[in-house]
């Protein structure tokens, strides 16, 4: 009896540490064969994609560095691959950027790249003459958005509560407040538009521009400018992701791959309007699975302008904090301090 | 009971074909014959419990002692009892004194509130044979209700079966492979041979069942008879 | 024999406290070992937080009326799933083992059902249905062709000697049920809506997450998650587990209830 008790038990505790072993064990080649340095740089399939574009078509690295990209899935893995250091750059959704650093001070915010790609479209234009008569003609309809707590949810919010519009998650239409729902991804929303379930959408771009296409909606809303009237005018708008950039490559000995990165992120938005074909084929190579059939119209609409963590410091600061404002831990539990920006 | 012209096939295997036997009422027919034949069949044809075609003809009710207990795990013995039997008596209650009166004839008096579980399989075979006798039904038709008990027990419930009967007296049909049974506890013994079904040995018994011995002339004559068709069929 | 049997009883009825809590301890013991040392490999608690930091959060979770009122809904939904799949699965289990033509029609449907993918019952669902309702039809669509099986089984387990005893006696239709199949499927039945209950809650939250159910316990942790709050998603892991454990005791309990209504 007692043997058979200890039997299971040593199975059972050497099968623990074996798992542990095997996940602890996939471990980090930080250079390649001919001495060089490998530099990772992960980015999350959609918008913040296209910041991408033109460096990973250039194909160029720095001297003595070897660059890999590559498109993942979602925040996530970013996170993930920062973690176990598997990703030595990375543009991430500014607020995650911010977790990362409040959780770890592994990462700097480098620039921001994505200066919002939101747009609410809508079977019907809205009625009255300004921002604030057409955002309560909302009341009584359902707004969908993607990702209930996510970034655009909280900003449409954010919005609402800044033209005291009663809003409401739920299933009900109700003439006293805008009813909010929500699916889980932009692709979901386009035959719910099309089919008529779903009147008004929040998307981000490519999607809204497919939705124009395809389900005979149209712009109601560019929720950039929105976020620029509440927040006042701002240098950089909205800064919906941004360049991240490991700890370890800022310690002033990568001097020639920083500015080598600037350059490749600053000529990507000129570049990238006047190749939306070569835009979609390089991502897809990369393993970009939402970004085909691109046109100039939709990457204009992506707002993808670089802007430096300095310029871009109030902006972003303003940003995290009405996202802290709904719920601390959308920024990682406190408010990134002052060494979250790269000073340059 | 008569049985009529008795058709029944499983998709192209004819198991009867105009199949026809008469049993004689309050008596005992012993049914035998090799694995197969078909004695099962005419067993639930004649309880209802498979369809054919051609005509059976009965003249009241019939219960049936199965090879297998068929008690309800979950009820005592006397709830078994009424569960099967109540509802054919006056007030759907078994009158207190008939109960009694079987109980103790399968010496089952003292286990009336057990559970199956609680009991060995002879004293489970008891309560079915009990059971059979309980049901105010004309016919008991009985599928080697004695299978798979040691000689002991079998010798028991032999008697119990011979006791019940001389309460409670009925026609019966058993289905047995037992030469034995057949022959100690039948006034006639059938064996039927197969495709399709013809009775193939027809054997009278007319001496008195519960003082019948093996060693009687009677027994012996059939037992060697019996021996004999077997032999021949080979 | 008796003997022996005696003392085998004997030991168990001892040693009853020693199978009934040492040992789960021991279980829950070696996963939470296995989660310490893996929290300690990981090293951050983004990835895999501590077991105590999600213990924290769980506690944390507790004092917030968001909790209750996810928690409360998700297991208002996982309940309506499950009873409404048991229900049509007792319809059709019955309809199946009694009337063969029945059972005909309603195996493949059956089949099919159980193969088709959750995801696009879930995506189909999602596009038709409100975010309240979809996980409800999506739990159904996956509980019910599991109990139904589970029932059809039980019902064609059921003693045949029995049956066969019941209908050569004649015995009344209400007596049959009552006492001889009622009785011979309820273990059968308490042992499937047992396992299924746990899956109806599994399903249930990942359903919530698909549909963006709001005020659910999967859309919270999907919140929890796209913000790398990973201890509070385990905080809510926890809540689930408990809420597993809890539907499955309330079925042991019923059982226990019905074992002395028969």
């Amino acid at each position: 009896m007692k043997k058979k008790l200890l039997i299971t038990l040593f199975v059972l505790i050497m099968t623990a540490v074996l798992s542990v072993a095997v996940l602890a064990g996939c471990t980090d080649d930080d250079s390649d064969g001919n001495g060089a340095k490998v530099i990772n740089i992960v980015v999350p399939d959609g918008s913040p994609a296209i910041a991408l574009a033109k460096l990973i078509n250039d194909n160029s690295a720095p001297e003595g560095y070897t660059v890999n990209y590559s498109v993942v899935a979602g925040a996530t893995q970013i996170t993930t691959a920062i973690a176990n250091k598997t990703a030595d750059i990375a543009i991430a959704p500014t607020n995650i950027g911010a977790t990362i650093y409040n959780k770890t001070g592994a990462v700097k915010l480098y620039a921001t790249v994505v200066q919002g790609a939101l747009y609410m479209v809508g079977k019907e234009y809205l009625a009255g003459d300004t921002v604030q008569e057409k955002l309560a003609s909302l009341k009584g309809q359902t707004v969908f958005n993607i990702g209930q707590g996510g970034t655009p949810d909280l900003t449409f919010k954010y919005i609402l509560d800044h033209y005291g519009i009663a809003y409401q998650a739920t299933d009900v239409e109700d003439e006293s407040y805008v009813a909010l729902r929500y699916v889980t991804d932009g692709s979901e929303l386009l035959p719910m538009l099309k089919q008529g379930t779903a009147k008004y959408g929040i998307l981000g771009e490519p999607a809204v521009s497919r939705a124009n296409a395809n389900t005979g909606t149209s712009t109601v809303f560019d929720i950039q400018e929105l976020w620029k009237d509440v927040t006042g005018a701002q240098t950089a708008g909205f800064p919906q992701a941004s360049v991240f950039v490991t700890t370890e490559l800022l310690n002033g000995e990568h001097a020639a791959l920083l500015s080598w990165l600037s350059a490749g992120l600053k000529d990507n938005a000129a570049w990238a309007e006047s190749n939306p074909a070569t835009v979609s084929e390089v991502l897809a190579s990369k393993g970009s699975t939402s970004l085909n059939g691109l046109t100039s119209g939709m990457i204009e609409a992506c707002n993808l302008d670089y802007v430096s963590a300095v310029d871009a410091k109030q902006a972003v600061n303003t940003y995290l904090s009405a996202l802290y404002g709904f719920a601390a831990n959308t920024v990682g539990g406190k408010m990134p301090d002052d060494a979250f920006y790269y000073a340059g | 009971m008569i049985i009529k012209a008795l058709n029944k096939s499983y998709g192209d295997l004819k198991i009867f074909e105009d199949f026809s036997v008469e049993f004689e009422e309050m008596k005992t027919t012993a049914v035998m014959g090799a694995s197969g034949v078909g004695k099962s069949t005419l067993l639930n044809a004649i309880a209802g419990l498979t369809d054919y075609t051609g005509e059976i003809i009965k003249e009241g009710d019939i219960s049936v002692v199965f090879s297998e207990p068929a008690l309800l795990k979950n009820l005592s013995v006397v709830k078994n009892l009424e569960y099967a039997v109540s509802h054919a008596y006056p007030n759907k209650k078994i009158p207190e004194e008939k109960l009694n009166e079987v109980l103790e004839a399968v010496e089952l008096a003292d286990r009336r509130d057990a559970l199956p579980y609680e009991l060995s399989t002879g004293m489970a075979q008891r309560v079915a044979l009990a059971r059979g006798f309980l049901y105010p039904s004309r016919y008991i038709v009985m599928d080697e209700a004695f299978r798979g008990l040691d000689t002991a027990l079998k010798f028991r419930l032999k008697r119990y079966f011979l006791n019940l009967l001389s309460m409670n007296p009925r026609t019966v049909i058993m289905i047995t492979h037992d030469l034995d049974e057949a022959l100690s506890l039948s006034d006639r013994v059938m064996v039927l041979s197969s495709r399709p079904v013809r009775i193939a040995l027809d054997i009278s018994l007319s001496s008195d069942k519960s003082t019948r011995l093996p060693s009687d002339p009677e027994y012996m004559n059939a037992a060697s008879e019996y021996m004999r068709f077997i032999e021949a069929s080979i | 024999m008796r003997a022996e049997a005696e003392k085998l009883k004997k030991f168990f009825i001892k040693n009853a406290w020693m199978a009934n809590i040492v040992y789960p301890l021991i279980g829950v013991g070696v996963i939470l070992l296995i989660w310490v040392i893996g929290a300690a490999a990981v090293g951050m608690e983004m990835i895999l937080p501590t077991p105590s930091r999600a213990f924290e959060e769980f506690f944390k979770l507790l004092k917030e009326s968001e909790f209750w009122l996810a928690v409360g809904n998700t297991l208002a939904r996982t309940i309506l799933s499950f009873v409404l799949g048991f229900l049509a699965a007792a319809v059709t289990a019955t309809l199946s083992a009694f009337v063969k033509p029945a059972g005909r029609i309603i195996a493949p449907i059956i089949t099919v059902l159980r193969s088709v993918p959750t995801m696009s019952i879930i995506l189909i669902a999602v596009i038709a249905l409100r975010s309240t309702q979809a996980p409800v039809l999506v739990t159904f669509l996956i509980v019910y062709p599991l109990l139904h099986s589970s029932f059809e089984r039980a019902l064609e387990n059921v003693d045949p000697y029995a049956v066969n005893m019941s209908k050569v006696f004649g015995v009344p239709i209400y007596k049959r049920v009552f006492k001889l199949y009622i009785p011979a499927v309820l273990p059968d039945v308490f042992a499937a809506s047992k396992s299924n209950v746990s899956l109806a809650l599994k399903v249930m939250i990942a359903s919530e997450v698909l549909a963006q159910t709001f005020d659910s316990m999967g859309v919270n942790m999907q919140i929890s998650r796209i913000y790398l709050d990973t201890a509070q998603l385990m905080g809510w892991t926890l809540a689930a587990i408990i809420m597993s454990f809890a539907l499955e005791g309330a079925v042991s309990l019923l059982k226990r209830f019905t074992v002395r209504w028969k």
